[in-house]
């Protein structure tokens, strides 16, 4: 059985490619950095769920035929990020699996930069391309303002709210 | 300018046997999946815990992600004939951190739904992993770890050949690690 391959995305500054098991030690020292997890579960991951992790956001390109991209400096190769799209099967309520939901987080020493912007961009652009005509959705807490600008930039609409992990957090979709 | 270009990835072998049928997972293994992992009666030997939706297609996501970054990874286990889901197996470097140290050496486990429970399943299927890991990886050591309570788990395991390494614990629950050599398969 074919695995789906991972398109390997070239913007002006940033390359994004699929993960592999030698951005394991990178990103172990990412997820440990507190500015980075502030707004995505607070808290340090532990080495284990990071592995779990970096296999899962390969994997949904094989279950979903989309999935995450590893950002990095296209001329340095340091790590920028990671962005994609997936379903991740939340209990919110209203639901919101089944289509594509948008997602990124960019390296405290990359931010600032306009980094997120580009490679959000780009991943709309693939989306649009190899996925015509597919809506996409995102859900963004009411305090991260920078996210909500980004999203908004490459045409999410507000479109209420939905709870999640107990809190009422903003919801945002994207027609093609 | 956007410039795309398409990276490979690694395709899970079909395995076959006389009843079963091994292959990659696909997205519509979730509910079947899902309804296993839920299931109080599978998981009494495995963590204990059941595992919520959600948590059900995270594992069904990274450990097809597994077969891309180390060539190993899960296999669906069905019934040759019909398609009927049976369970899961395969062989895994979950970085567990455990102690003794195993990651870096082809872990193997399994989970199979109640109705696939007392068959033989579970034996022809893990004995359809070793065949495959001999025949391609040659690594020459397999481990697994299982709870000590866990009879039929402990069965199967000895019936492929492997054999007690260690009392240990893993997340606070003590399990027995088992290792098969293939040097000593042979012959």
């Amino acid at each position: 059985m074919t695995g789906t391959p991972v398109p390997t995305i070239l913007t002006r500054r940033l390359k994004l490619r699929g993960h592999e098991a030698s951005d394991f030690d990178t990103l172990k020292a990412i997820w440990s950095d507190p500015d980075i997890v502030r707004f995505i579960g607070g808290v340090a991951r532990p080495a284990t769920q990071v592995w779990t992790n970096l296999l899962r956001n390969r994997g949904l390109w094989d279950v979903l035929g989309y999935g995450y991209w590893l950002a990095e400096d296209r001329k340095t190769g340091q790590f920028v990020g990671e962005v994609g799209f997936a379903d991740f099967k939340r209990e919110t309520e209203p639901s919101i699996s089944g289509a594509p939901e948008c997602g990124w987080i960019i390296a405290p020493s990359a931010h600032g930069k306009g980094y997120a912007s580009e490679a959000v961009t780009a991943i709309h652009d693939w989306l649009d391309d190899a996925l015509s005509g597919q809506k996409s959705v995102c859900i963004i807490a009411h305090e991260n303002a920078p996210s909500i600008r980004i999203a908004e930039k490459v045409g999410y609409q507000p479109c209420g709210e939905v709870m999640f992990n107990g809190e009422l957090t903003r919801y945002f979709e994207r027609q093609p | 300018m956007t410039n795309f270009t398409i990276e490979s990835a690694t395709p899970v072998p079909v395995l076959k046997t006389e009843r079963l049928l091994l292959r990659g997972a696909v997205a519509s293994d979730f509910e079947d999946s899902a309804a296993m992992w839920g299931d109080p009666e599978v998981v009494r030997h495995i963590g204990g815990q059941t595992r919520d939706r959600q948590d059900a297609w995270f594992t069904l996501c990274r450990m097809r992600g597994m077969w891309d970054l180390v060539g190993l990874g899960n296999w669906t286990v069905c019934d040759r004939m019909t398609g009927e889901f049976y369970g899961e197996i395969g062989l895994a470097d979950f970085m567990r951190g455990m102690t003794p140290d195993i990651s870096g050496v082809p872990e193997a486990g399994w989970a199979y739904a109640r109705h696939a429970h007392g068959r033989g399943i579970a034996t022809q299927a893990l004995q359809a992993v070793l065949d495959w890991s001999d025949q391609t990886r040659k690594s020459s050591r397999i481990v697994c770890i299982i709870d000590e309570d866990h009879i039929a788990s402990h069965r199967v395991a000895a019936k492929c050949g492997f054999q007690f390494v260690t009392n240990t614990e893993y997340r606070g629950s003590p399990v027995q690690l088992l290792e098969r050599n293939m040097t000593s398969q042979s012959g």
